[in-house]
């Protein structure tokens, strides 16, 4: 497999990742709305009308290009990271919750954030294990 | 810092930038057609027997109301109901903990053989669609001081269908229907100040009566029909109901709404157009 086909089955994935992500947190938030079932919420979003249809689209476009985003800050920044943003990430997902917005960004935030620490961590593992060196510490 | 991530970090940012301000222009737009307002219930009942038919007998609650009644009720039987006759009818309600809730409304027939429509009374019971389990209708008839009819009507939940229309700025949503009935929709726009641009509208109903020609809006027949003020319109005050007595379904019908937003009425300085109404998903609880 060459260098363009791992690149396309990474787009793919992070592409589905962040569908999923924009899709739960439209399911929620209708789900929390309407007291409805999770199949309706489905419905809702894809054929109930055009216009949730197309900020569904729009949310999944803003979460994909804030997750390359972070690929490419991880990149650039890579001798330097710690575990400090993926603590303000976390603590990110959790304030948002008692922010005065919208709950489907306060779901699609959550889901992000988490999406992007558990992406950096597995990097922080593979390129740099010193950061583990704690994990692996015996005990005396 | 690599030339080539940083040209890769810099088109992401831009490209972020136009979605979020794309975001921020679409989000009124999203909020008004994604979350509508929802009846926390709606139903709608049917009995008859060989002397009687009622139709449309209506129980909702939405934010501003909780009322029952609406029904009509038509003799079956010639004089069956004559001029002087007091008529009481009482709904009985069963809920699935067995309590009874009774719903008791009594009129005057005025002419022989009369169709009736029955008021729309404040409920303040406070049910829930768990209270809807079993239901009847009792039909007392009393003429000169006698009571010469009083007989037990088994009532059936209609099968209610949601429909909602809706363009860019407009949206006509709540319409419930059932297979000879219909209650008109709620209003709603997003232009800020339409009730003073245009201070009164009125809303027709249609149903495709000619499948051959759906462009045509001959083919289509008016059977309801709401007037009054933008600003009660707005307000869900200009609901309405209508009995569609032609053969077949209401349901089977291609329906559509010509919404006509009225500045000034002498002048003939009007704004109409025409929303098609599609079957939604369930949103409330009509039918358990």
């Amino acid at each position: 497999m060459n260098k363009k086909d791992h690149i396309s089955i990474y787009m793919f994935r992070n592409a589905f990742a962040t569908f999923c992500i924009a899709l739960l947190s439209f399911v929620f938030s209708l789900m929390n709305y309407y007291h409805c079932q999770s199949t309706e919420a489905v419905q809702r979003v894809f054929i109930y009308d055009i216009y949730t249809l197309l900020y569904f689209l729009l949310v999944w476009i803003f979460n994909y290009l804030i997750f390359e985003i972070s690929k490419i800050s991880y990149d650039i920044y890579e001798e330097k990271v710690t575990f400090i943003p993926s603590l303000f990430l976390i603590g990110l997902s959790i304030v948002i919750f008692y922010m005065p917005v919208h709950d489907i960004f306060q779901y699609d935030v959550c889901f992000l954030s988490l999406l992007i620490v558990v992406r950096m961590v597995k990097e922080m593992w593979k390129r740099t294990p010193e950061l583990f060196h704690w994990l692996k510490k015996k005990r005396p | 810092m690599n030339k080539e991530l940083k040209r890769q970090f810099i088109l992401s940012c831009a490209i972020l930038g136009m979605v979020i301000s794309t975001m921020f222009l679409w989000y009124d737009n999203f909020i008004f057609h994604t979350y509508r307002n929802v009846n926390d219930y709606q139903y709608c009942f049917r009995g008859e027997n060989e002397s009687v038919l009622i139709d449309g007998y209506e129980f909702y609650k939405n934010d501003q109301y909780e009322r029952y009644g609406k029904a009509r009720i038509i003799p079956v039987q010639d004089n069956f109901l004559l001029k002087g006759d007091h008529v009481t009818v009482t709904f009985e309600l069963t809920s699935s903990q067995n309590e009874t809730y009774l719903f008791q409304q009594e009129f005057d027939i005025r002419v022989d053989n009369e169709v009736y429509t029955l008021d729309e009374v404040d409920n303040h019971e406070n049910l829930s669609s768990k209270d809807f389990s079993s239901f009847s209708l009792r039909f007392q008839i009393q003429r000169k001081k006698k009571i010469i009819y009083d007989e037990k009507i088994p009532m059936s939940n209609q099968q209610l269908i949601v429909y909602s229309g809706e363009n860019k700025d407009y949206t006509i949503q709540e319409i419930y229907a059932s297979p000879s009935w219909l209650k008109t929709g709620l209003f709603s726009s997003t232009i800020e100040g339409i009730e003073k641009d245009y201070p009164n509208m009125s809303i027709d109903y249609l149903y495709l009566k000619d499948t051959s020609q759906p462009d045509d809006i001959n083919s289509y027949e008016r059977f309801a029909f709401v007037k009054g003020k933008t600003k009660d319109m707005l307000d869900g005050l200009l609901q309405t109901v209508v009995y569609y007595d032609d053969e077949g379904s209401l349901l089977d019908k291609e329906l559509c709404c010509v919404v006509t937003l009225i500045k000034d009425e002498e002048k003939q300085d009007v704004y109409t157009f025409i929303i098609n109404l599609h079957k939604t998903t369930k949103a409330v609880n009509t039918n358990e």
